[in-house]
């Protein structure tokens, strides 16, 4: 009997059958309360899957990966749940393939500069791990206490450090995956260089789990510096913000980090942290480190010299550990913070990440602004200004359907800017869904070239069909919200 | 706690996953049905309807109610609430552990959780009322030993419950009851000392003069010469006294007295981010399923990892955690610095 004779429901029903030869009961989920907790992620959307499996070994994933194809049902691979445009959500059920327990370091080889992990490993656990060796994998994402390394790698994923030392794919050695039809290959090499044809790691890197799942990946990994000095400027301008940020990142000494913070933001992280930030039109904190005191603190002067020519109202830095990762913790907690923000109102996982041209930072935070103000929400914007990468939170009446009709209006002129201004959809979150209806916002080639390599490699298109606009753009976003509103 | 709060603390929740790797259930079990940004999620699931209520509590009901999670949260959900909200629906419809049903049986007909009888000394003339909780005396016998050294007079009061077990499970018409009956007995004018942070918690939020056993010690023994106590000890910081009572500070100012002592933190499982031993103040083992002691395990490693003695201030903790490993109570040190 051909495959298609099969129902849905069938197939179904043979592959959580043929599961259950495989694994044990407590690693194949398919009573409700799990169907409806893998429903969730950090976005705005809702959608179950039909079973969960919780894999431990690389064999397991391949034979998880075998049967989903050979039924034909949608496999989505899945890390943290971190992610914040619903790309660990079965968006047309099937299996969620829970790699969380593939958490093993395989091996740390620090004269060889690189670590060899489990997809699941969490990357904060990773740098503990390092960190006795005097080692890290540096991009620290601010989920970077959750977020598991395959979802790093499938998002490329990176934070404040990528200024100065690269977003995951600039680490990504070699990557063992198993591709859809079931094969393992192993790609790139445990090597600080190299050049022998296509960088396939690089293809996977950001794949957001719709070319296979990585089962090891090994990394570069990098000295942690000892000494580091950090600024906070207040500016009463975001412009002056902006002009700022643009000079800084042209000093001779690159800093490590430069990251800004709106207003709403700065509010929202003092109320949540009781940080005492200013309460300034926008604040950029800039950070230098090195190996030693002067390496660290010495560029401040001219940062502060630059500062002070951009009209800053007020300069202040520290080198204290505690002082610093206070402030690291409030800058981390921007995001979250800005959920308490507004009385009545709640925010949302939209526009959570643009990428636009170092020099145009100040322009997109300020149309970002008027943009909230047209369509009656609040946009809080922060970032990692120092290579253009911004984040918003947008909060608003999630109950009302008219306020998220406004919502999508102003994340879409959002994208627009950002497009306009020479950037892109996302710095560092991916796609997902949610961003997915603004790709129509971009030129068409290269999601023709995506979809291409797409059919090559998945055929059977089930490796987390419905992300990254692989098969069709979407009209809107607003589709399956996990929010009490009726669209 | 109205279905309109639950929404509210589910619409507050980023679903950002920060109270996930911090929640010992969610450690054992490693399983995302058993984190707390699960919990907000399937309560949401019973406002809805698209779930009832045994499906939607499971995982609240195998929450060891360490409040790590909430202190976690940057969004301030209050994750604790929504526990309670589901257990408490599942107390409505029957649902819950035969061993936690006994014990809330025995409180509606004014005995302890174990059945027995409250004991309250009346004496006029002591410094301090000792309050064991649900603990046997037998197990305070080191306090009033170390009472008897610091020439503190006492009155004990035993068995009665300070009602955290009914706030645990959200029945709070209970629990206004109980307190209203039980803690009319106590004697109001007198300080009462406790060595369990949850009756301490309890006690203080009804509106009463408590101390935690360690802020004690620790001003008595301000007037004391101590010996030291060459140890080196690692500390298990119970939940009850750090994210409820707020005193993580009351004892390490008590350790940090005693002299000689060697004192390790099982980084990065310690202070705000103590991790729970399983016990839940004592409550969570009437828990079906074998979480608790999974939880104890993971626990007992992280220690061991840091030394090999435990001290801990909290005599659930220390009985359920000496099943696995030896552990000193503070008395127990306060006694060596004293002898
Ligand atoms: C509060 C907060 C702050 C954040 N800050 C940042 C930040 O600073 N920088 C940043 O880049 N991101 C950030 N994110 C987004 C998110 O944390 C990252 O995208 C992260 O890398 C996702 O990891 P995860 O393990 O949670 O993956 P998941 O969310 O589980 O999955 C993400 C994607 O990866 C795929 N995937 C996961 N594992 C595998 C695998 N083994 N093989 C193939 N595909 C896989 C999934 O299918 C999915 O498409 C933040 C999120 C939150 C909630
Ligand atoms: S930390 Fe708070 S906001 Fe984040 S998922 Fe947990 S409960 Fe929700
Ligand atoms: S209280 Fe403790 S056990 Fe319960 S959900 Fe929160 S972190 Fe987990």
């Amino acid at each position: 009997m051909s495959l298609w004779e099969f129902t849905w429901e069938e197939r179904l029903d043979r592959f959580v059958t043929e599961l259950g030869h495989h694994f044990p009961d407590n690693r194949v989920l398919t009573d409700e309360a799990s169907k409806y907790a893998y429903g969730f992620d950090a976005s705005i959307h809702f959608a179950k899957p039909d079973v969960v499996v919780l894999a431990e070994t690389r064999e397991e994933v391949l034979t998880v990966v075998n049967l989903a194809n050979r039924y034909r049902i949608p496999l989505v691979p899945r890390g943290a749940g971190t992610g914040l445009c619903g790309h660990a959500l079965a968006w047309y059920g099937g299996c969620i393939l829970d790699l969380t327990r593939m958490n093993k370091i395989r091996e740390i080889s620090v004269e060889n500069k690189w670590v060899r992990v489990e997809p699941g490993v969490v990357y904060a656990d990773l740098n503990r791990a390092l960190s006795p060796h005097g080692y890290a994998f540096p991009p620290e994402p601010g989920s970077g206490d959750v977020c598991t390394i395959g979802g790093m790698v499938a998002t490329n994923a990176s934070g404040s450090r990528a200024l100065k030392y690269g977003a995951t794919r600039e680490h990504v050695l070699a990557l063992e995956v198993i591709l859809p039809n079931g094969t393992r290959v192993a790609l790139g090499s445990s090597t600080l260089k190299r050049s022998a044809g296509y960088t396939l790691t690089h293809l996977m890197v950001g794949s957001e789990g719709t070319l296979g799942v990585i089962t090891e990946v090994v990394l570069r990994i990098a000295p942690v510096p000892t000494h580091y000095a950090t600024a906070v400027a207040a500016f009463d301008q975001i412009e002056k913000a902006g002009r700022a940020v643009e000079r800084l990142v042209r000093l001779r000494t690159l800093p490590a980090a430069i990251e800004i913070m709106d207003r709403t933001c700065i509010e929202a992280v003092n109320r949540a942290m009781e940080l005492g930030l200013p309460e300034v039109a926008g604040i950029v904190i800039v950070e230098f480190d090195g190996f030693s005191t002067d390496e660290a603190e010495r560029p401040l002067e001219e940062a502060k010299r630059i500062c002070q020519e951009e009209g800053v109202e007020q300069f202040e830095y520290t080198t204290d550990p505690q002082e610093r990762a206070r402030l690291w913790a409030g800058r981390k907690a921007v995001l979250p913070s800005l959920s308490r923000a507004v009385g009545g109102k709640y925010s949302t996982s939209l526009a959570d990440d643009m990428i636009v041209p170092v020099s145009r930072v100040a322009e997109a935070v300020k149309r970002f602004a008027e943009i909230a103000k047209r369509y009656g929400v609040t946009i809080g914007t922060y970032g990692h200004a120092g290579d253009g990468n911004l984040h918003c939170k947008v909060i608003f009446d999630v109950k009302s359907p008219e306020a998220w009709q406004q919502a999508w209006k102003a994340c879409w002129d959002v994208y627009r800017v950002c497009v306009d201004l020479g950037g892109d959809l996302s710095g560092e979150h991916g796609i997902g869904f949610t961003k997915a209806p603004f790709l129509r916002l971009r030129k068409p080639r290269e999601l023709e070239l995506m979809r291409a390599i797409k059919r090559l490699l998945d055929p059977n298109n089930i490796m987390n069909p419905g992300k990254l606009g692989l098969e069709e753009i979407p009209d809107t976003f607003l589709y399956k919200l996990r929010y009490p509103v009726k669209l | 706690m109205s279905d309109d709060e639950i929404l509210h603390q589910y619409l507050t929740c980023t679903m950002c996953g920060f109270c996930r790797p911090v929640c010992p259930v969610y450690r054992v079990f490693e399983n995302e049905t058993c984190t707390p940004r699960a919990i907000v999620g399937l309560a949401y699931g019973l406002l809805r309807g698209e779930l009832d209520v045994a499906q939607a509590s499971a995982t609240a009901r195998l929450s060891v109610s360490c409040r790590a999670c909430e202190v976690k949260c940057p969004s301030g959900v209050e994750i604790l609430k929504v526990i309670r909200w589901l257990r408490r629906s599942a107390w409505r419809q029957g649902i819950g552990p035969e061993k936690k049903r006994s014990a809330v049986e025995y409180l509606k007909k004014g005995l302890s959780i174990n059945g027995k009888q409250p004991r309250v000394e009346q004496q006029e003339d002591v410094e301090v009322v000792l309050f064991t909780g649900c603990c046997e005396r037998t197990e305070y016998a080191v306090v009033e030993e170390v009472f008897k050294q610091l020439g503190v007079s006492y009155s004990v009061v035993e068995q009665l419950c300070c009602g955290l077990p009914l706030l645990l499970e959200g029945l709070e018409d209970l629990l206004r009851e109980h307190q209203q009956r039980a803690l009319s007995k106590l004697p109001r004018e007198k300080r009462l000392v406790t060595a369990c942070p949850g009756c301490a918690y309890m006690l203080k939020e009804a509106g009463l003069e408590v101390a935690w056993l360690p802020r004690f010690l620790s001003e008595k023994l301000k007037l004391h010469q101590l010996k030291p106590v060459d140890q080196r000890v690692v500390v298990h910081e119970p939940c009850f006294g750090l994210r409820y009572l707020n005193a993580g500070e009351d004892l390490d100012a008590l350790l940090r007295q005693i002299p000689g002592l060697t004192l390790v933190k099982p980084e990065p499982w310690c202070g705000a981010m103590s991790f729970c031993c399983g016990a839940g103040c004592g409550w969570e083992l009437r828990q079906e399923g074998d979480g608790p002691k999974l939880i104890r395990r993971e626990r007992v490693n992280q220690l061991r990892g840091a030394a090999e003695k435990v001290v801990t201030a909290c005599p659930h903790c220390y009985r359920w955690l000496s099943e696995e490993v030896p552990v000193l109570r503070i008395e127990e040190l306060v006694r060596m610095a004293l002898a």
